[in-house]
């Protein structure tokens, strides 16, 4: 089914290409499978979206078969946890709906997997997820709690924003039905044969030694988790080598760019700025031949110690590609639903993945064997 | 941690001082240096712990040392802001600190000995306060500015601003007529900062596992390891039995006397025994916060039975018994956060459950 809509999307992308003016045209190299692409909405949720399609993805590679889980609930299960940390660290760390995709994978090992039919959470009509005015309840309950600073304990502060969850997005099921047959969440990711300690997470950074793990500096990381250090050669050779072998990426990275556009579906890091640009040219940015800025790893040093680039956004890479000029690209499902020339795929050219990347979780046997055995793991 | 001490009252020195109309007698006491005073500066994470590698040395042999609490305090502010700056603002930046910190930077810097840089300039005491609200004031603005925009200036600002009020690091200097750079000279020591470990007890974590504990001096998000308190107890008695001092990590703040209290620390129900669950309440409602750090040299004993922390302070010796305070037993259940020790003082079976090898 999925797959259906995705190549027409596609042919019509092609059909649509062929009588307009310049455009890029892209040939997919390879493209793993994956689960039809979901609408975080309004909702900054995109480290649960892109966890959850990253291991339907897993259960697809695995042959377990496709399945839509429920991304809201990690967000239940996170959410307290966040407002805990908060008031104990005395509000010093990021209180925020965001995350990271080690969120999702310490979730899943303490409570399990849950189907989307099973627990939706809840939408509205207008805007499908909306959690702006569940998230400032939420940071207001925290702060009042570590403003009391003598509090009624963290029971009840969890069990405040319990409350306030059950309002927006709605309280699980204990049990739920899958094919005639019942199972609670934890029996759920049991039967999936899925094991959320395969999983680590990447980066590749000159500020720390290589081969070794460090606490990542971006405040969405308010568990103050470990990512493996690889040197810039081997970390993007990682990436290659899990796409080839059949395994998706997750990614985490800058999606505040000028040369990231949601509607073309493109993700560029043009050499000229905007403001430098004609009319012209800053038109034709995603339709003609874009000239980039080169990548090495001292301008992905430097972009991170100016916070040019820094963790915003969560997607999930799934393939490669290239364009007429024979450009390469990395397929990126995105969570912001369909709309878009490319149906909600994101295609990053490999000097914005070199450059805007800031990490990546992948199955520990993606890694190749020496890299792996560099890492200890 | 950030407690200060103000030159005020001076106490008489007595070996033996009387508490409840008990008299405290001391049963062990290992080796320390002297008693130093780190006066106007929120600096006692590195004068407890600088004290504990001091003792550290004497025990393995290696001679009476005073090293330079002074220049972790350089080392540490730059990461932190480096922490500060990348967080965005969400971590803390303070003069705070804590035991890790030194091992931590031990390892990747390296040591001096006070005489190479003591940080004081031409003062008498350390007063620093200026100088951290100016370390402040400089990152305010820092961590709001637009990304991308940002400059490094900072990194220079945090360091001609230290330099100003501490003085300039050195990178050589010479000791007992050798030349040494830090690195050749924490070499030198023969102490190995992997020997050193932290725990804590607390039930929010399952215990026997490592995890970031949430107080906002642990700005390196460094992991303790987890234990029930009767554990954490008995992991404090083998050291000093084996003759290991202690880093200590807790609580000084609820009793306003602590500072004058004749050096004598207990708590208001001495004759109950501390639960885990007493020690979790006052800890969840922020009672007991890691606002001090000490050393804890030996034991003592009073004569109605109650054992004494033997803890070496860092607010001059005119403080608490020559600038050491007793601490009850009970006293060190509720009020310690985090301790630090050798490895090799933790019990075989204790070991084994914390899956440390040696």
């Amino acid at each position: 089914m999925s797959l259906i809509r995705r190549h027409l999307f596609f042919i019509s992308f092609l059909l649509f290409s062929i009588n307009a003016i310049p455009q890029r045209v892209f040939h997919h190299d390879i493209l793993l499978k994956y689960t039809p692409v979901k609408d975080q909405s309004n909702s900054s949720t995109c480290w649960s979206f892109a966890t959850t399609s990253f291991v339907e993805s897993e259960l697809l590679r695995t042959g377990k078969g496709e399945f839509d889980l429920s991304e809201m609930f990690f967000v239940w299960h996170i959410y307290p946890q966040k407002a805990e940390n908060y008031v104990r660290w005395h509000g010093n760390v990021f209180l925020t709906p965001g995350g990271q995709p080690h969120d999702v994978m310490k979730a899943i090992k303490d409570h399990g997997l849950i189907t989307q039919q099973a627990y939706r959470g809840k939408t509205n009509y207008a805007y499908g997820y909306d959690h702006s005015e569940m998230d400032t309840l939420i940071n207001k309950e925290a702060r009042m709690s570590l403003e009391q600073d003598n509090i009624s304990g963290f029971e009840m502060l969890k069990e405040k924003i319990f409350q306030i969850l059950i309002t927006y997005i709605g309280e699980p099921p204990a049990s739920f039905e899958y094919e005639n047959k019942k199972y609670n969440s934890l029996e759920f990711s049991e039967y999936l044969n899925f094991h959320a300690e395969d999983y680590i997470e990447l980066t590749s950074y000159t500020h720390h030694a290589f081969y070794k793990a460090f606490i990542l500096e971006t405040r969405y990381n308010w568990s103050h988790d470990l990512y493996h250090n690889l040197p810039y050669k081997e970390f993007f050779e990682t990436i290659d080598q899990a796409l080839k072998k059949g395994f998706t990426v997750l990614w985490n990275g800058d999606v505040s760019e000028t040369g990231f556009s949601f509607d073309y579906g493109m993700a560029l890091v043009p050499e000229k700025n905007p403001e430098d640009k004609t009319a012209l040219e800053q038109k034709n940015t995603f339709l003609t031949e874009e000239k980039e800025i080169i990548p090495t790893p001292e301008v992905r040093q430097q972009t991170f110690e100016s916070l040019e680039s820094k963790v915003d956004h969560v997607m999930h890479i799934v393939g490669t590609a290239h364009d007429q000029d024979e450009k390469k690209y990395y397929i990126v499902k995105n969570s912001w639903g369909i709309n878009g020339r490319t149906g909600g795929l994101i295609y990053m050219s490999d000097a914005y993945l070199k450059l805007k990347t800031i990490s990546v979780m992948v199955h520990k046997d993606a890694i190749p064997k020496n890299i792996l055995n560099k890492l200890q793991l | 941690m950030k407690k200060l001490f103000i030159l005020s009252a001076t106490f008489f020195f007595c070996i033996t001082v009387f508490a409840q109309k008990e008299k405290i007698t001391i049963m062990k006491e290992l080796k320390a240096t002297s008693v130093k005073n780190q006066a106007m500066s929120s600096t006692c994470w590195s004068f407890a712990t600088i004290s504990f590698l001091e003792s550290e040395l004497l025990r393995l042999g290696k001679g009476e040392y005073d090293l330079s609490e002074m220049f972790y305090v350089r080392k540490a502010y730059p990461i932190k802001a480096y922490n500060y700056y990348h967080f965005q603002g969400n971590s803390n930046f303070g003069a705070g600190g804590q035991a890790h910190d030194i091992t931590k930077l031990f390892r990747e810097y390296g040591a001096m000995p006070e005489s190479a840089y003591s940080g004081l300039l031409n003062n008498k005491y350390h007063n620093q306060m200026e100088m951290d609200e100016a370390l402040v004031n400089i990152m305010a603005p820092v961590v709001k500015k637009t990304p991308g925009a940002a400059d490094e200036k900072w990194k220079y600002s945090l360091d001609s601003t230290m330099d100003l009020h501490m003085g300039p690091l050195p990178t050589k200097f010479s000791y007992d007529g050798k030349e040494y750079t830090p690195q050749s000279f924490a070499a030198s020591l023969g102490l190995n900062a992997d020997d050193y470990v932290e725990l804590t007890s607390y039930s929010h974590h399952p215990f026997y596992t490592q995890f970031v504990l949430e107080v906002p001096d642990n700005w390196m998000f460094d992991k303790y390891y987890n234990l029930p308190a009767d554990e954490l107890m008995r992991v404090m008695e083998n050291s000093i039995d084996k003759g290991y001092t202690i880093c200590w990590d807790g609580d000084v703040s609820d009793q306003e006397s602590f500072a004058d209290n004749g050096g004598i620390a207990v708590i208001d129900n001495e004759k109950n025994k501390v639960t885990q669950e007493d020690r979790q309440k006052a800890f969840d409602n922020f009672n007991v916060t890691d606002d001090h750090l000490m050393h804890i040299t030996g034991m003592a004993a009073s004569t109605d039975g109650t054992k004494y922390y033997l803890t070496k302070n860092s607010w001059g010796d005119k403080k608490g018994n020559s600038g050491y305070w007793f601490m009850s037993e009970n006293y060190v259940r509720l009020k310690t956060i985090a301790i630090m020790v050798h490895k090799d003082v933790i019990p075989g079976d204790i070991k084994a459950k914390l899956g440390i090898d040696r």
